[in-house]
């Protein structure tokens, strides 16, 4: 096995590591409690629209 | 019909395949049962990524056994076209992700590891490479996004989405110049504007995750319905495919100026 697989082998296991584990934790409250969030239940055209009307 | 409800206000994504939906209603109208969760989405994602990787090997297998690309076309073309339909499935009818997503995955395992084959032939090494910088684009940027690092706006998604469409229509029209024998020249090319071309759009690609996290992280927090558990994890493993192939590309024009 070439350094090159082991330094990328170790790379894939530890991101993967980090993303299963990681990834179950709720995201931090300066992420969560902004008021400048994406609405997802608002499509982008319909924001686009309104924005325009604004305008 | 509560799920359906769900569905009636949709969101977008900037993901290049698709676009992504959201949740419209609480979780009042669901069972604690269906209710989406964080841990849920990631354990699907990884078993996603388990079934890419297991069909991918098995193409792999093929064309290093053959020695001869020609022998793994088949599986390419079957694995791209039945991917696309399965992907076309998945974003028009949400609630058939937990069957559809999975199916993806494994015709999308056809694809690449046919790609992937071929790349390595002709340059060994780039495969492990291209993989390792994939992941720890998805691990960086999901830290980043954990702890607030990176803030997704209306902005940042309106951008994105501009940005991942406008690279779309460039590759749809490079794709159609083509059967008349022309093309748009940098986007293949090795110089120094196709290296920056391929840095721009592997960059659009990774921040396309953040807008997947956003959507999972929300959906999840809203108490989404089940089965935006696997559409979340869905639309997490089609960028994390697009943001691989980019990979793929930037490396090989790098390694053929050597």
């Amino acid at each position: 096995m070439d350094l090159n697989t082991i330094f990328f082998g170790l790379m894939i296991v530890g991101s993967l590591g980090i993303f299963l584990y990681f990834g179950k934790f709720r995201a931090s409250s300066k992420q969560r409690d902004r008021d400048d969030k994406i609405d997802w239940t608002q499509s982008l055209w319909t924001r686009l629209k309104s924005r325009n009307k604004k305008n | 019909m509560a799920r359906h409800r769900a569905l009636q206000m949709f969101g977008r994504s900037g993901n290049p395949a698709f676009k992504s939906k959201a949740f419209a209603e609480r979780s009042s109208d669901f069972s604690t049962s269906e209710v989406m969760t964080l841990s849920g989405t990631v354990n699907k994602t990884g078993l996603y990524l388990l079934l890419c990787f297991m069909t991918a090997a098995w193409t792999w297998n093929q064309f290093y056994s053959s020695g001869d690309p020609s022998s793994v076309m088949g599986y390419l073309i079957f694995g791209t076209v039945g991917g696309l339909i399965a992907a076309l499935v998945t974003i028009f009818k949400p609630t058939s992700a937990p069957i559809s997503a999975p199916i993806y995955a494994l015709l999308e395992g056809f694809a690449i590891g046919g790609i992937s084959a071929m790349f390595e032939s002709m340059y060994p090494g780039i495969v492990i490479q291209a993989v390792g910088l994939t992941f720890f684009t998805l691990a960086s940027l999901l830290m980043a996004y954990k702890t607030g690092i990176i803030k997704p706006t209306e902005n940042f998604r309106l951008m994105i989405f501009a940005a991942t469409s406008g690279i779309m229509l460039l590759y749809l029209l490079s794709f159609i110049m083509s059967f008349f024998g022309s093309g748009i020249g940098f986007i293949h090319s090795n110089g120094p504007m196709g290296i920056i071309f391929s840095l721009v759009v592997v960059a659009i690609a990774a921040l396309n995750l953040v807008l997947d996290f956003d959507f999972i992280e929300q959906a999840s927090e809203q108490g989404a319905p089940k089965y935006l558990e696997a559409y979340g994890a869905f639309s997490l493993l089609v960028t994390l495919i697009w943001l691989y192939l980019e990979i793929l590309r930037l490396l090989s024009k790098l390694y053929s100026r050597n």
